[in-house]
């Protein structure tokens, strides 16, 4: 392994939980998310030479990740069992990590039904991105960022209240 | 739950037990649009590859029967075409590799490329079906009943039939080519589209 595939991969490494993050809100199953994990890792190393370091290595691996999760296809063999259920012995529980587990597995759950321009824009809004940076990132205006996040925020909101859970 | 709530929750959830790959260059990319219109054009080029390699083929099946000049002329004709397209195809090709749609400017090129592609790759189909076309009738003439039946009494009738065969084959081939590109490639360049569709200003 060469220097510069080791650098890469010790920054894949610190942010692999971003990664993660993102392949659950695109892909419904473990077998998608992982290779969405993956392709995401192979997008990155492809344009890793491109990568610029004027800008932190965070924002540009959200752009290219959000960028090739967008365009990600499900592979068409598998077959499809639906979306994750929610575990039932994780709503009994009150504990502050079952909880926050609780209301991840909902938003999991609901986000896999937002279009997936949505997800970008709830991703950024929960990265703490304003406006401004969403319209930056996904190459649109900083106007148009706030109108469609409203609505996926809305949309999402109902989502979630449909499944059952107080939002 | 409110959204600073789900905020400090989705805050929490670091991904420690992810795993990421020892190396990457084993890694592939499998499932983009463009990576799945590079995997159909491989196959493509295989199978022009074929259909180039087996054209002669008829001629030692049918030595006597097809005549080697017009045979030999449209031969020429259809490899001067494929080369001219493919060439084309293959920069088309190498493009795709290093596009990397990261961002809303390079999924435009990246469609707008597609999509003239699409239209090169149409009008390559529809300049070779007509030698593809004209090689079957070359080959049905060459059948001796055929052959006998052009020269009957009844000439008239047969050029009747054969013209309705000849252009029911040709709207057969159009189909096919249409429906082959729809499925192959329009799909992949309708998902591209429907992304930027929701980038769109509102």
């Amino acid at each position: 392994m060469n220097t510069k595939e080791k650098a890469f991969l010790e920054l894949i490494e610190a942010h692999k939980g971003i990664i993660h993050k993102i392949s659950k809100m695109y892909m419904d199953t473990a077998e998608d998310q992982q290779d969405l994990f993956q392709e995401i890792i192979y997008q990155l190393w492809k344009s890793y030479d491109s990568f610029q370091q004027q800008s932190k290595f965070s924002t540009w691996m959200y752009r290219v990740a959000l960028n090739t999760a967008v365009v990600f296809f499900k592979k068409e063999t598998r077959k499809i069992n639906g979306s994750a259920a929610i575990p039932e012995n994780m709503a009994m529980e009150e504990s502050s990590f079952a909880v926050r587990e609780l209301q991840l597995a909902h938003f999991y759950k609901a986000v896999q039904k937002l279009e997936r321009i949505e997800k970008a824009l709830i991703f950024y809004h929960l990265e703490n991105y304003s406006h401004k940076e969403i319209g930056e990132n996904l190459g649109i205006s900083e106007v148009n960022a706030r109108v469609k996040l409203s609505r996926a925020k809305t949309k999402l909101k109902e989502l979630i209240k449909l499944q059952g859970y107080e939002f | 739950m409110n959204f600073d709530e789900l905020q400090s929750a989705w805050h929490s959830d670091k991904g420690n037990d992810v795993v990421v790959p020892d190396s990457v260059t084993k890694l592939r990319s499998v499932a983009t649009p463009v990576e799945r219109i590079r995997k159909n054009m491989r196959i493509e080029f295989v199978v022009m590859l074929c259909l180039i390699i087996s054209i002669p083929l008829l001629r030692v099946a049918y030595k006597d029967q097809l005549a080697p000049m017009p045979f030999y002329a449209m031969y020429v004709a259809l490899i001067i075409l494929t080369i001219f397209y493919y060439v084309k195809f293959y920069l088309f090709y190498k493009r795709l590799d290093v596009s990397s749609l990261n961002s809303k400017d390079s999924l435009y090129e990246v469609y707008y490329d597609i999509k003239l592609n699409i239209e090169m790759y149409r009008s390559f189909n529809y300049s070779v079906i007509p030698l593809l076309l004209l090689y079957q009738v070359m080959v049905i003439m060459s059948l001796p009943p055929v052959k006998a039946a052009a020269f009957a009494s009844r000439q008239a009738y047969f050029i009747a039939v054969f013209s309705i065969v000849f252009l029911f084959a040709v709207v057969l081939a159009i189909s096919f080519v249409e429906l082959w590109i729809k499925f192959f490639y329009g799909n992949y360049l309708a998902q591209v589209r429907k992304v930027l569709d929701e980038l769109k200003e509102e």
